[in-house]
């Protein structure tokens, strides 16, 4: 829902109009001009950096997240325990980090699988005549008709214990998850894609390439496309903390990631049962996926003032 | 106007000073039997120096209930509620033992057994004031066991002569749904199968039952849910035919009620609200004194906990992952109680899943398991750690009795695993602990995960799953590893046998199959002499335990409770039917004191 | 504009027996059914049990209205969501009354969200790159960083438990004729779900309002207005806030929808008797009836409400064309 208006109130019109390559250095220079999005974007390298090293680099990770110490239930935070220790006596620390790296996981992954559902939905309706547009838009009418949440779960329902041949076990979990996550997602992306495509097919430039005798793959591919990508950047970048944050929601639904895949949405529901005795197993997860959403959403403003051609 | 109003105040009057009578009687018998058999288990807020007062209004929270039908639910939540509105012909004292309710004393035994007679006490009114008679009660049993209403504890009503056939009627001769022989519920077939049931009134004051066998546990059936009455006066039920069974519903106002309270609200999802009978024949002379109980639907536990601490509660169940903060916070004994329940946990094995077929390998797992480390890490010391199916006071072992064979032992555990590994003479597969998706079910399964791999270097897998995919796993065998276990229905070691251990049971889908258990249970089912009966149960039991046939039991269950100082008169038995609402054993003593 | 409406709710028809269908054939493949217990019922009971909720018929079928599927089209056309098989209740009953609270809840949250948000925003727009302006960016952004279900226990932790100030139980709100009449609510139950649920919008709200009204304060026409010597008030008042509030009425229509068709967190961290605790609920124990009859009532909503808007947005700004 929330990703839906967050692209909603993106308005490209003009974006279209310009040529790629003067486009992209403006907008790089324009970017790093804004500090809030630079800082977010250090910081987010710099998270995604230790969640990677705190999942393969013994000396960060510290302990095994899931080895189990009942000398040390429920404790606060210690120099031997960084973020304390949770019910089954594991160290949060390491927890933290395997979850942020999931979390990102997750988040990346759902982008990329609307991408490609949006663009080639949306590619196909702008594209494709007016049949194929038609055909397009209803099945992209039922899915916006279909309420989240609901479909996420019965989704996830369906697939959850099936054994899929190939993966399994914490892939074939992460892989439904991001199915079933990104499987509400694409609509906004398709459609964005859709009005950006149709508005450009009746411009100048496009008119000009066709009428030189550009065949139609090599307008999509030199013109339509590099235009289109700028708003759907931008639309990417906000939906990563969305999918993110849905994960999350999942997890207090009781339908989130299942051991031993522990997501930060899954450190955050389980810690939420012990916020009145033991807080710190909530406010550390829950404080890493906040500086998270913070670090997407400023780069995001920054994409997008720095995409926006109204600046100029 | 005025009138009813202090019509309704000597009214409560004299219901305080019944109560207070009672009361003081019921304080004194738990001092007495406590001791002996901890059958009793009372909240210590008898006796406080606060005077009980009359009227006052109760929130209590509990589960929203599925169905008030007594003759079709099966939830715990649903039977607490329906206790508190309609009442059998016996009833459960506090120690487990059937006393007459409606019954006008014990039920009368032919000489073969196998008919017995119950007499109604006279002058029983419904709520709304219609006689409460014999067909009141025929028309409940009928109703449990109609194949329409579907009664869900029908099972428990299988001694009574045609009660299987009437509910498995609908299937036609040949037993199999979906056939061309299938029944229509109107067929003049299905209504002879429902005249044919063994539950008559002789008068309106005598009912008589046709029993297939001897049977010493019926007056604990007679006291179930199940066996309520119907208020047949009221239309939809006088007209009641097997094909149309009625609907109960869940309206107070079109409903009658025979139990202590009526019903006055219900809001789903939020709350019910009660009120006291006037018509109610308090059997034990204790009579309602609250002007109103709300029992308020909350789930989430942590929720209720703080409903608790802003004073919107007066009792609630207690989230087991707070158990360590909350006992200091509201002090053991003061405001917080514990109620030990008749159930038991444990890691049920398929035996028909190899290697669990091996004796040694299961023996091995149940030796891995330390039942202290496990209770004190997943529910902060919440349950009692046991190695005995049957819960003692049910006529079962001690806890601690079997620690010595089947208790936490790394040498013995790693001895075992070596034999079971030459018998098998390969390499173990990599067996799944199924579990449900509730925080304490997973934790479980992590510990137990754990501890293999730590005492026997042996590795799991982790199946996390809804509650209703791993249930119907379960009925399905479709499982190997499998945290499970019982509460009973009734106080009784057969419930905890029956359909449950025996080679052909029901409910064994552990796949336990022992000859001894066989013999034992086959002599023990029908036999009329109680103690010799429960000794053989309690020889079952001891198999079962040391055998690991089919479940390693790791803790009989604990309630726990949190109830202000100013409540009286909740009070919890072992019976296992209810407990879904702190010390519902018996609603009508609930009270508050200054 | 009528022929569009027709052509709107027509439309409606195919998609909600596309969504019905999907769902149906999805819930049926859930593993473990309604009646898939704890304690394992006996096999006589669970036939019984298929029996009395009609699911004894094949799901779908050749002969279609002889199935589950083609009964619950039947119904469904004369009106009759069906029996929900957890409480054996009416499904359309507990629906309404659940909706009851739900749409009332949610309209509380989102006029809670536009004060906050709308007032926030211009309050920002006005101090750009000022201290006030960082304030309120901080709040905005904030705000959407939590999970609602953690912001709503540390509201109950802080306001209700340790402060004493508002109750944690139920939904202070009167039956909806007395929505007006403030005597009627009960204020200690209906404040901390309405911010639990706000308090997300509310931050986007006042981000679209920030921007929209940074862009609006820039255009000719203010300049124009302040060269006049107009005071900064009736500059802000009437020109600046009229003229941004048109993309933050773009946004908020999808947002009520989806505020008053309900919360599942929200009502379920306060134990509100609301709508959107049902779905998920009903998903989790597998009630059938209960979760078609929320599907259908949540698809016609959000297309309803959607509706609605649209057409709104025509009535509001003229330049708007439906054809």
């Amino acid at each position: 829902m929330a990703q839906a208006q967050a692209i909603e109130q993106l308005d490209f019109e003009g974006v279209a109009a310009r040529r790629e390559r003067g486009l992209w250095s403006d907008a790089a220079r324009r970017l790093t001009k804004n500090r809030l999005a630079v800082v977010a974007l250090i910081l987010l390298v710099a998270v995604a950096t230790l969640a990677i090293a705190g999942n393969y680099v013994d000396a960060v990770q510290r302990y095994d997240p899931s080895a189990q110490d009942y000398d040390h239930l429920r404790e606060g935070p210690t120099w031997d325990h960084f973020f304390g220790t949770d019910n089954l006596g594991r160290d949060n620390w390491s927890r933290v980090l395997q979850g942020l790296l999931i979390s990102l996981e997750v988040g990346f992954g759902v982008q990329i699988f609307v991408l490609a559902i949006g663009l080639f939905v949306g590619g196909t309706a702008a594209l494709g005549g007016r049949l194929l547009d038609n055909i397009m838009m209803r099945i992209t009418d039922i899915a916006y008709a279909f309420p989240d949440l609901l479909f996420i779960i019965l989704l996830r329902s369906v697939f959850q214990h099936r054994d899929l041949p190939l993966v399994g076990g914490r892939t074939q979990e992460l892989l439904l998850m991001i199915f079933a996550i990104g499987f509400v997602a694409w609509v906004t992306i398709a459609r964005l894609v859709r009005g950006q495509m149709l508005a450009l097919k009746e411009r100048d430039f496009v008119i000009a390439a066709r009428a030189m005798g550009a065949s139609q793959w090599q307008i999509v591919y030199k013109h339509m496309l590099p235009n289109t990508l700028g708003p759907v950047i931008v639309a990417i970048v906000f939906g990563i903390p969305l999918a993110i944050f849905a994960e999350a929601v999942l997890g207090f639904v009781g339908i989130g990631l299942q051991p031993p895949t522990a997501s930060l949405g899954v450190l955050i529901s389980n810690g939420y049962r012990y916020i009145q005795g033991d807080i710190w197993m909530v406010i550390f997860p829950t404080s890493t996926l906040a500086v998270l959403m913070l670090c997407f959403t400023f780069l995001g403003d920054g994409l997008r003032d720095a995409l926006d051609p109204r600046q100029r | 106007m005025s009138f009813l109003k202090q019509w309704r105040y000597l009214l409560l009057a004299v219901f305080a000073i019944v109560a207070l009578a009672a009361f003081a009687a019921c304080g004194g018998d738990d001092d007495d039997d406590g001791g002996d058999d901890g059958g009793g288990t009372p909240t210590a807020t008898e006796g406080l120096s606060g005077k009980r007062i009359d009227g006052g209004d109760l929130t209590v929270q509990s589960v929203e209930f599925a169905s008030l039908d007594p003759h079709f639910s099966s939830f715990a939540q649903d039977i607490s509620i329906q206790r508190m509105l309609w009442r059998g012909l016996y009833t459960l004292d506090i120690d487990n033992v059937p006393q007459p309710s409606m019954a006008d004393g014990e039920p009368k035994l032919s000489a073969d057994g196998k008919t017995v007679t119950v007499a109604l006490k006279s002058g029983l009114t419904w709520s709304d004031g219609d006689d409460l008679l014999a067909e009141d009660f025929v028309a409940g049993f009928l109703r449990t066991c109609n194949p329409v209403n579907a009664g869900e504890y029908q099972y428990v009503l299988t001694n009574i002569v045609g009660c299987d056939d009437y509910y498995n009627s609908l299937a036609g001769p040949d037993g199999e749904p979906e056939t061309a022989d299938d029944l229509a519920a109107d067929s003049a077939e299905v209504a002879a199968l429902a005249e044919a049931v063994g539950v008559k009134a002789v008068d309106d004051l005598t009912i008589e039952f046709s029993l297939n066998e001897p049977q010493p546990t019926f007056p604990i059936i007679l006291s179930l849910w199940m066996t309520f009455p119907v208020p047949v006066h009221l239309d939809r039920f006088a007209n009641a035919t097997p094909a149309a069974p009625g609907d109960w519903g869940t309206d107070g106002s079109a409903l009658a009620f025979n139990g202590p309270y009526i019903l006055t609200g219900y809001t789903p999802q939020d709350s019910a609200t009660l009120a006291p009978n006037p018509n109610w024949a308090a059997p034990a002379g204790v009579s309602p004194t609250l002007d109103t109980i709300t029992i308020k639907f909350i789930d989430d536990l942590a929720q209720a906990a703080n409903a608790y601490r802003t004073g919107e509660l007066d009792a609630t169940d207690v989230d087991l992952t707070q158990l360590e903060s909350l006992v200091t916070e509201f002090g053991d004994g003061e405001e917080y109680f514990k109620f030990l329940t008749p159930s038991t946990r444990g890691l049920e094995m398929n035996m028909e899943k190899e290697p669990l077929n091996i004796p040694e390998f299961r023996l091995a797992l149940a030796q891995a398991i330390d039942r202290e480390k496990l209770n004190i890490a997943v529910v902060q010391g919440g349950n009692e750690p046991t190695t005995s199916w049957i819960p003692a006071v049910t006529g079962g072992h001690d806890p601690t009795e079997f620690d010595s064979v089947v208790g936490f032992d790394e040498a013995k555990a790693v001895e075992n695993f070596n034999k079971a590994k030459q018998i098998y003479g390969k390499e173990f597969p990599k067996l799944t602990i199924l579990v449900g998706d509730s925080p304490a079910a997973t934790a479980t399964a992590e510990f137990l995960q754990q501890s293999f791999k730590d005492v026997l270097a042996y590795d799991v897998d982790i199946e996390v799953v809804d509650s209703k995919t791993r249930s119907q796993r379960f009925t399905e065998e479709q499982f190997e590893l499998f945290p499970g276990g019982w509460i009973q229905d009734y106080p009784d070691p057969e419930n905890w046998i029956l359909g449950l251990f025996d080679t052909d049971g029901t409910l064994n889908h552990y796949n336990c199959s022992d000859p001894d258990i066989d013999a034992l249970v086959e002599k023990a089912r029908f036999n009329t002499n109680d103690s010799e009966r429960k000794d053989q149960y309690k020889q079952v039991n001891e198999i079962i335990s040391t055998t690991i046939c089919g479940i390693a039991p790791y803790w009989h269950e604990n309630n726990h409770w949190l109830i202000k100082p100013n409540v009286v008169g909740m009070r919890e038995n072992l019976a296992g039917q209810d407990g879904a609402i702190a010390g519902d054993w018996a609603a009508e003593a609930w009270g508050l004191s200054e | 504009m009528t022929a569009y409406v027709i052509r709107r709710l027509l439309w409606m028809i195919p998609l909600l027996w596309a969504i019905i269908t999907i769902t149906f054939i999805l819930m049926h493949n859930v593993e473990g059914g309604p009646f898939s217990r704890e304690r394992p019922l006996p096999p006589a009971t669970v036939e019984n049990l298929n029996r009395r909720y009609g699911l004894d018929k094949p799901v779908i079928s050749i002969d279609v209205w002889n199935s589950q599927y083609g009964n619950y089209l039947i119904n469904l056309a004369q009106g009759d969501l069906g029996v929900s098989f957890e409480t054996d209740q009416p499904v359309s009953d507990l629906l309404w009354k659940g909706f009851a609270v739900s749409s009332q809840l949610g309209l509380m949250a989102f006029i809670f969200a536009m004060v906050i948000g709308i007032t926030l925003g211009t309050v920002s727009a006005l101090n750009h790159n000022g201290p006030l302006d960082y304030v309120g960016v901080f709040f905005s952004t904030a705000g959407a960083a939590m999970p609602n279900f953690i912001l709503g226990a540390f509201l109950i932790v802080i306001f209700a438990v340790e402060l004493g100030w508002f109750d944690v139980l139920g939904w202070g709100g009167p039956p909806w004729k007395e929505f007006y009449n403030p005597s009627a609510w009960d204020f200690r139950k209906a404040v901390l779900p309405v911010v639990a649920l706000g308090v997300l919008p509310a931050a986007y709200f006042a981000r679209i309002t920030r921007a929209s009204m940074l862009e609006v304060l820039e255009q000719d026409y203010i300049r124009t207005a302040r060269a006049k010597g107009l005071s900064e008030w009736v500059v802000v008042v009437r020109h600046a806030i009229k003229n941004a509030m048109v993309p933050i009425l773009t946004v908020m229509g999808p947002y009520l929808a989806f505020l008053i068709t309900g919360s599942f967190i929200v009502e379920s961290i306060f134990s509100i008797p609301g709508v959107g605790r049902r779905f998920v609920d009903s998903v989790v124990v597998r009630d059938y009836g209960m979760i078609m009859g929320t599907v259908v009532f949540f698809s016609v909503a959000i297309a309803v409400v959607n509706l609605v808007v649209d057409v709104l947005y025509a009535v509001v700004d003229p330049r708007i064309r439906y054809s």
